[in-house]
This record gives structure tokens, C-alpha cells and sequence, in this order.
């Protein structure tokens, strides 16, 4: 009986307070939704924030800790913070120049790995006790060191290939997507960037600063008929064999009009010969022959238009081609002329591609962060990005790859210890005739490839002159520590 | 030694508060009032060791006795004030009494770090107004008294007298609108013998006291739109001061006690709808709305000015860790107007994230314990007080913490306890004392009927 009327009364009571329950339980949930999203926003984007140049962390921890060491592949030692006779910290480059715009420069903000892994470079990984011990007897805690994926050999070779020419040249492991090389000139010293800075500044078309490797956006003439022939390919899977074209040295469609380089007449020739010989003609009529959404889908597929898996800052690749587009523009679009652009290492990573059977890895410049303490922090372990195209697309792109070295326009590299593959280029920039930039895009060796190399040589003249030599000398370089 | 002390305690003080919370989670959970009191005996031992800690940290790392002084000080306020109030009437809430503690003590903790002066300030006036909290119990019970005294339906009727808080509140904030000084673009405080109050932090709890008596007899659709009408008149003083955050919570405090009072959940419906409204009216007539929108959207893109309070107050967030960077060991000073509108950030920043988070957890137990105490009332005007102060303190608090790490636009409101600023430290423990005074009135209460039924038991048996 009692029991009974305490439930009536504990259900009355509920009833009655049944909306007061429900406001809490309508808080609880919002006090739970703050602590949750507190917990994220405090989580998420750390490295970021820290990064961020309106955070005061950075200058606080740059008071309290020394900043790491940034080594290459095996070792060497390529960016250190050293102590002056005056007791100050200074940044010491012992490569000067050489690894300039890929591990960058501090003092004037940050460029290159110094910016990349600043946040490991700035903190520290030793106990709280140590870090407490050194608070208080007036040292600075070390900070964690980077290990970057860059070969000293091939960049000092890819360097001086380049001497005084301006350009860019980057090397890949294609297995692996580590980035070994990569050059940028003109260059600068980054130990003396502070009193450089102005000068660097006003220089207008220079751009030393400028990491063209990355950032120099050039049209790729044609070593764009990579693409344009993987398009043929897909679109003509069971005939692009029976292609068949007769060069007279121009082609003419309507008002537009192209010529083969340095007007050479190429005569009979089919899919592979035109790839090899870089007949403009055959391809201009190859674009023509194309469906031109096909065509877009094609060249969109190679992340034209699209985000890089690259950490460091770059341009987009671009190309102007549509459903809508004219003829005029679809020609000169085969041909990698008009207003397409890309810049070295996006060609760097199609071309690794072809050389890893058709699978992009995604590309790796820091191998790990090790902590003072020896602890690794982070390791970037070799992984598929994405596969730009088929294993078997891959391969015939490879066989007129490696024809180009042996019978077309890259025979600069035939004959060498290894064999090589690859795709010249002669890219006209201006209205001009006969100023070009010369590109050479390629990989070795043709039947297990492993290094991808992509050189570009501003206003040089032709590929096969100009950028193939450049090419070898890196080839050259790494086979040489291989034997 | 000392070193490993100031190292541990970074473990240490989170370690204390949970300990600490979960005393308060224990206690809302049981009844017994034995156990209660010895999770309330437990919270001061690790209140006390808490702040033991962390003032241990500070000295070491800054060798200034100064903060000793404080620290004796800030003890006699956190431990023997509430002791005192205790033994003054037994049947007060000690666990919520230890909550305001808590909340109090960790603000001071930063703003001791930050400048000594304010802090110094800062105790001075929350002990101050813990006497004034004393008095406030004594003052209730003897007005109830005296109006139970009086005849049915005289002058002094409960509806009278909430006519009174609301027309006192209207004529503070009136004056503020027409006289008031401009700080930070919204017309916010007035000066008296040189102290600066903000009438709109203690204007709530005459707002709350004015809601809560016209809805204490009748819930009737004319008293809910009534009380509406009053509570138009703050909103709309409050939204021409153009302290829009202010307005907000005025809103929403009728809404919540209208329908926790009715016991009719379309209030709460139809206010919500009634506030989306005002929400897109206001983002369309102030422009200092939109400036807020606009920097909570995408505070990086505006990062050099209307994003840089909000974007420091993240990086503040992100500076700390679980455990934080240690007291001491942050720059809060980065973000403008840390003590009053992001002393949240701060706190993570030096204390950690497991320690934010507690402390958003001892705001929600405290806010808990205010809406038990008023589910266990019938009564209807003091079960709509405690209710009414539970859900302002609860939704200033969310708007507060949401606005510091961009879950929702800044309303620039303080973090009540824990935000440096005398008006709203004072304001929020003269609520807590009200709310002690109804809680001492329910013990009383309880006690009558306990010795009545004893009387009878003893009759029964004779």
C-alpha cells in the first residue's frame, strides 16, 4: 500500500518536472558538444596553428629550444644551428646554394623543409624533467631532427648540370616516390639571406627566390605528347596501331597552321614514330581526330587542374580544353603549346607513373622526424597515391618512351651503361621564333626503372640539344654510385 | 625537490580536480545527507590541494613571496568562508558552495599568473560579496516570514513585488542606454564613486526573481504574456545598448522558465523559432553582427582584425595540450581581453585540456545541482528561481566557452566565476546565495514536518 503511492507520487513527480529534465538534459548535451568540438579544435591542425606566423609559439619555443638538424639521405648534413663566438644562435648551411629552395631559409619567414617541418624542428621530444633542468641552468633544449630523402650526389650532379643556365631539374625514386633531387637556379645563398634579402627582392626576372622546380609554371610543349597519346590510346584501345600519317612538315586546318620543329619533314609515319620524332603535324591531326570530352577526361586523369600529393607550395597545372573549345586551340593543345602549363615536378610525377607501371607514389621529401632522444616521431613510409593509368598503358607509353632514346629526338642518351626512356620537349614561350625552353622528361632503366629525371632549361634552344645532355649527366651520376 | 613538485603538479592539478568532480557527481547522485557532506568534506581536501599546487608552481618558478600572501588569502576565502556559512545555517548546499569555489579558484589561478594586481582585486571582491552571501539566507527567511504574516492578496503579493524587480531592472538598464559610458561599442556600465558596475550582470537576477514571481501562482497564457512584456522591455533596452550577447540571454532565460514553469513544451518551441527569427533580423539591421558571423565563419581570412581575438584564442587552444604548457608557461597575453572573455582559452592553454574540460564539467555539475535542488521544490515561485538561475548560468556559460573555440559566434559574455570583472563575479555569487537561501528554506521546512510527524507519532502512541 505504501510502496504503491510512493510510485504514484515518484510518477507524479516526474510528470511534473518532466520539462525541467528535458531543458538539462538539453544543456548536458550542449556542454558535451563544447567539449567535444574543445577536444577537436585543440587537436586537429596543431601543426598548422603552430605554423601560423600570428602564433606566438614559435618565437617563445625559439627562445627555449635550439632548432634541429636537417640531414640528407645518408647523413650529410644540410641545414644546423650552430652557436657563435658572441653566443648566438646562427642557421648554418654547409651546402650553400646547392639545397637552397628545397630545404629553404629562415630568418625572413620560412621557405622550403624549414617551413614544411617547422613544428618538429621547433619542439623538443626530451622529458618534462630534462627540459624543466635545463630551464633552470640556462640551456636550451634540442630540438627533433629531420631526415630528408635528397641524394647530395645527384643534386650536386643535377646542380652543376644546370651551371649557369636557368631551370629546373627534379629526381624521383619511382618505386618509392622519394624525391632526391630537385634544383632550381638562379639560386641564392641561404646563410646569407639576411643580407641578400633586398637585393634577391628587386630582382625582377631572376627569381631567385622562386622554387621553379615547383613553382615555375611553363608550357610543356612537346612532352605534353605523352598525355596526347595516352588519350589516342584510350580512346583508339584497338586500332591506335593502324594510325597512319603522311608529314609534309606543317598541317593546316582551317586558319590555323603548325609546323614540325626547325621544319623538319617527317614523311610516313605511324603512332610510335610520331611520338619518337616529335612530329607536330601527326599530332595536331591526332587532337583533331580525338573526341575533345575524352581528351579533357585524359588530361584531367593526369591532376591537371588539381591538387599535387606535394607538401611543399606549387602551382596547378593548367589547360584550356573543353567541349566548346575551337580547333585552333585543340591543335595547339596536342602539341603542349597555347596556354597549357605545368610545372617540372608535376611532369616529374606523370612521368614516374609511366616508369612504375601506370601507379603514382605518392611523393616523400622527409624519410622521418627523430626526436633528440633518438625516439622516431614520424616516418612517411612509400605509399600508392593513385594510379594514373593502366599497367598496360603504361608499357606502350614506355616502348615509344624508350624509342624516343633510341631513334627519335633523345639520342643523346643512347648507348650509355643503362637504357633510358623518355620524352624531349621544345617549348616556344613567346611569339618570337626560335626562343624555346628545352625539356626532357625520362626514366632508367627501361626495363626496371628507378630513378624518373625531368629537366627544363629556360630559353635554351631544343630538347634533344639543350636538356637530354643534362638529363645524362644525372643518369650518369646515379648509375655510377650503383656499379 | 622543488622541481619535481612543480613537474608532478601538472599531473597533479588535473588529477585533483577530477577527483574533485567526481566527489560532485557522487553527491548528486545519493541522498543521504551523511554522504553528501563527506563528499563535500572530500571536495575542500582536494580543492585545497589543488590550489596547493598550483600556487607551489608559481612561486618556485617566480621566487616572490607576494603570492604566498595571496595564497593564505585566497584560503581563507575558498575553505573557512564556506566553512563559516556552514556552521551559520547547516542546512545550506556545501557541494554547491565547493563548486563556485572551484570555478572561482581556477580563474585566480590565471589571473594571479597574468597580473597580481587584478587578481589581488578580483579576491577582494568575491570575498566581499561571499559576506554579502551570508546575509542573504537570513534576509530571504525573514522576508517570507513577513509576508506570510501579511493578509491574501495585500499590497505586497508575490505578483506586486515581481513588478517591482522588473520595473527596477528596466530603470537600471534604461539608465545605462541614456547615460552609460561606450566600452568596446555597446553602452555597458555606469560609474559610481569610482567603481564601474555593469547593471546588466546584476539586472539578471532581479530579471530571473521578476519571471519567477509572476509565474509563481499561475502559469496562465496572460501571466506568461505578462511576464513576455517585461521581458520585451529588457531585451529591447538591452539590443538598443547594442550589448546583443546580453539581449540573448535575457531571451532565453524567459523562454526556458516560461516552459519549465507551464510545464508546456511548445514555449520552448516556439521560442526557439522566435529566436532563429531575430537572429536572421539582427544579422540583417547591425552590422556588428555581421562582423562577428563573419569572423566565426572564417576567422582566418579576416585574421588581421575581426578574426584575431577568436584565431589567438585557438591558438591558444592549441597551444596546450592534455596537459597543458604549465602555469607560467603560455603567453595568454596574446589574446585581447583574455581575463573577461577568454580566460577559457588561457586555461587551456596553461592547465591543459583535460583540465578545460573539467572545468566545463564542474560548470555542468554545478548547473545540475541547481536543477535538482529545483525539481525537488513544489513550490512554484522558489522552484522557478533556482530553475531560472540554473538555465542562465548554463546558457551564459555555453555561450561564453562555444564563442572562445569558434563552436559558435563570439557574444562576448564572461564565463561566470572563473572571468576577471568584479559586477559579474558578484552578481553570480549573490545568485548562488540566493539559491542557498531557498535550499536553507527547503532544510527548514523539512525539519517542521519532521517534528511535526513526531509530535503526531508521539500523540499516537500516548
Amino acid at each position: 500500500m505504501k510502496n504503491r503511492d510512493e510510485k504514484r507520487k515518484n510518477g507524479e513527480k516526474r510528470r511534473k518536472n518532466r520539462e525541467l529534465y528535458l531543458c538539462a538534459g538539453l544543456f548536458v548535451c550542449l556542454f558535451s558538444l563544447a567539449g567535444g568540438y574543445l577536444a577537436y579544435e585543440a587537436v586537429a591542425n596543431r601543426e598548422a596553428m603552430f605554423n601560423n606566423s600570428y602564433n606566438s609559439r614559435q618565437r617563445v619555443l625559439a627562445g627555449e629550444n635550439t632548432r634541429g638538424t636537417i640531414y640528407a639521405g645518408s647523413g650529410e648534413v644540410l641545414a644546423a644551428t650552430v652557436t657563435g663566438e658572441d653566443g648566438k644562435e646562427i642557421r648554418q648551411y654547409p651546402y650553400g646554394a646547392e639545397f637552397a629552395h628545397v630545404v629553404g631559409y629562415t630568418g625572413k619567414g620560412k621557405t622550403g623543409i624549414e617551413e614544411l617541418e617547422n613544428y618538429w624542428l621547433s619542439n623538443t621530444d626530451i622529458s618534462g624533467r630534462e627540459q624543466l633542468q635545463n630551464e633552470l641552468e640556462g640551456r636550451k633544449n634540442p630540438g627533433s631532427d629531420v631526415y630528408t630523402t635528397l641524394d647530395t650526389a645527384l643534386q650536386e650532379a643535377a646542380g652543376d648540370a644546370l651551371g649557369l643556365y636557368r631551370g629546373a631539374v627534379v629526381v624521383t625514386e619511382v618505386k618509392t616516390g622519394r624525391i632526391l633531387a630537385m634544383v632550381s637556379k638562379p639560386d641564392y645563398d641561404p646563410n646569407r639571406i639576411a643580407e641578400d634579402w633586398e637585393k634577391l627582392n628587386q630582382e625582377e626576372e631572376a627569381a631567385s627566390l622562386l622554387n621553379r622546380a615547383t613553382q615555375g609554371l611553363y608550357p610543356p610543349g612537346s612532352t605534353f605528347k605523352i598525355v596526347t597519346a595516352l588519350a589516342y590510346i584510350r580512346q583508339f584501345p584497338d586500332t591506335w596501331q593502324r594510325y597512319q600519317f603522311t608529314c609534309t612538315g606543317s598541317y593546316t586546318h582551317g586558319d590555323s597552321r603548325i609546323r614540325c620543329y626547325h621544319g623538319s619533314v617527317h614523311g610516313q609515319v605511324d603512332l610510335m614514330s610520331s611520338f619518337a620524332k616529335s612530329c607536330n603535324s601527326s599530332f595536331a591531326n591526332l587532337g583533331m581526330s580525338m573526341d575533345r570530352g575524352l581528351f579533357g577526361e585524359t588530361i584531367d586523369s593526369l591532376m591537371f587542374h588539381q591538387e599535387l600529393p606535394l607538401d611543399l607550395p606549387y602551382k596547378q597545372a593548367s589547360v584550356s580544353l573543353s567541349e566548346t573549345s575551337t580547333d585552333d586551340e585543340v591543335i595547339q593543345t596536342a602539341i603542349g603549346q597555347g596556354t597549357t602549363q605545368i610545372t617540372p615536378v608535376h611532369l616529374n610525377l606523370i612521368t614516374a607513373a609511366v616508369a612504375n607501371g601506370g601507379k603514382l607514389m605518392r611523393p616523400v621529401l622527409v624519410d622521418r622526424v627523430e626526436g633528440a632522444s633518438g625516439r622516431i616521431l614520424r616516418e612517411n613510409n612509400p605509399s600508392v597515391y593513385r594510379e594514373l593509368m593502366t599497367e598496360e598503358e603504361a608499357g606502350i607509353l614506355t616502348s615509344f618512351m624508350e624509342d624516343v632514346v633510341q631513334e627519335g629526338t633523345g639520342r643523346k642518351l643512347k648507348d650509355r651503361p643503362y637504357t633510358a626512356a623518355g620524352k624531349t620537349g621544345s617549348a616556344e614561350f613567346s611569339e618570337e621564333k626560335g626562343e624555346s625552353h628545352a625539356w626532357f622528361t625520362g626514366f632508367a632503366p627501361a626495363e626496371d626503372p628507378e630513378i624518373a629525371v625531368t629537366v627544363i632549361v629556360e630559353k635554351a634552344g631544343s630538347g634533344s640539344d639543350y636538356a637530354v645532355p643534362l638529363a645524362r649527366q644525372v643518369f650518369d651520376a646515379w648509375f655510377a654510385n650503383r656499379s | 625537490m622543488a622541481y619535481t613538485i612543480v613537474l608532478l603538479s601538472r599531473y597533479m592539478i588535473p588529477l585533483f580536480l577530477y577527483l574533485f568532480l567526481g566527489c560532485g557527481l557522487y553527491a548528486l547522485a545519493v541522498r543521504s545527507v551523511q554522504r553528501q557532506r563527506a563528499a563535500a568534506n572530500l571536495q575542500c581536501v582536494f580543492l585545497f590541494l589543488m590550489q596547493f599546487c598550483a600556487y607551489l608552481t608559481i612561486i618556485i618558478r617566480t621566487r616572490r613571496m607576494e603570492y604566498l600572501l595571496f595564497y593564505a588569502f585566497l584560503q581563507i576565502l575558498t575553505l573557512a568562508l564556506p566553512l563559516m556559512a556552514y556552521f551559520l545555517y547547516p542546512g545550506l548546499s556545501r557541494i554547491l558552495l565547493n563548486h563556485m569555489c572551484m570555478l572561482l579558484s581556477a580563474g585566480l589561478i590565471l589571473l594571479t599568473r597574468m597580473d597580481l594586481s587584478k587578481a589581488v582585486r578580483q579576491l577582494a571582491i568575491a570575498a566581499a560579496s561571499f559576506v554579502l552571501l551570508l546575509f542573504v539566507p537570513w534576509l530571504m527567511k525573514g522576508c517570507a516570514a513577513w509576508r506570510a504574516s501579511r493578509r491574501e492578496g495585500s499590497i505586497w503579493a508575490q505578483e506586486r513585488v515581481g513588478w517591482l524587480y522588473g520595473a527596477v531592472g528596466i530603470a537600471a538598464l534604461g539608465t545605462v542606454l541614456v547615460l552609460g559610458q561606450v566600452t568596446h561599442g555597446s553602452k555597458l556600465s555606469w560609474s559610481l564613486f569610482g567603481l564601474t558596475f555593469q547593471p546588466s550582470e546584476f539586472v539578471k537576477l532581479t530579471y530571473v526573481l521578476f519571471i519567477a514571481s509572476l509565474l509563481s501562482k499561475s502559469t496562465s497564457f496572460r501571466r506568461v504574456a505578462a511576464a513576455g512584456l517585461g521581458a520585451a522591455a529588457h531585451v529591447l533596452i538591452l539590443a538598443l545598448s547594442r550589448d546583443l550577447g546580453s539581449a540573448l540571454i535575457y531571451f532565453a532565460v524567459y523562454v526556458l522558465m516560461i516552459t519549465v514553469a507551464s510545464r508546456r513544451l511548445w514555449y520552448l518551441l516556439g521560442g526557439v523559432a522566435a529566436g532563429a527569427g531575430a537572429s536572421v533580423l539582427a544579422l540583417r539591421l547591425f552590422s556588428h553582427v555581421q562582423v562577428r558571423v563573419q569572423a566565426w565563419r572564417d576567422p582566418w581570412s579576416v585574421i588581421d582584425s575581426q578574426g584575431y581575438q577568436i584565431t589567438q584564442s585557438l591558438f591558444a587552444i592549441s597551444r596546450g595540450g592534455l596537459f597543458g604548457l604549465g602555469i607560467g608557461k603560455g603567453t595568454p597575453g596574446d589574446i585581447p581581453y583574455v581575463e573577461t572573455d577568454f580566460i577559457f582559452a588561457a586555461l587551456v592553454e596553461e592547465l591543459g585540456l583535460l583540465f578545460g574540460i573539467g572545468i566545463l564539467l564542474v560548470c555542468a555539475v554545478l548547473f545540475l545541482l541547481l536543477m535538482q535542488l529545483a525539481g525537488s521544490l513544489a513550490d512554484g515561485y522558489y522552484r522557478n528561481i533556482a530553475a531560472g538561475f540554473g538555465m542562465l548560468y548554463a546558457f551564459q556559460t555555453f555561450l561564453t566557452v562555444g564563442g572562445g573555440i569558434k563552436l559558435i559566434p563570439l557574444t562576448g559574455v564572461t564565463l561566470p566565476l572563473v572571468s576577471y570583472g568584479g559586477s559579474s563575479v558578484t552578481a553570480t555569487i549573490l545568485m548562488i546565495g540566493i539559491v542557498e537561501g531557498v535550499q536553507v528554506m527547503r532544510y527548514d521546512e523539512e525539519i517542521r514536518l519532521e517534528k511535526q510527524r513526531r509530535k503526531k507519532e508521539k500523540r499516537g502512541e500516548a
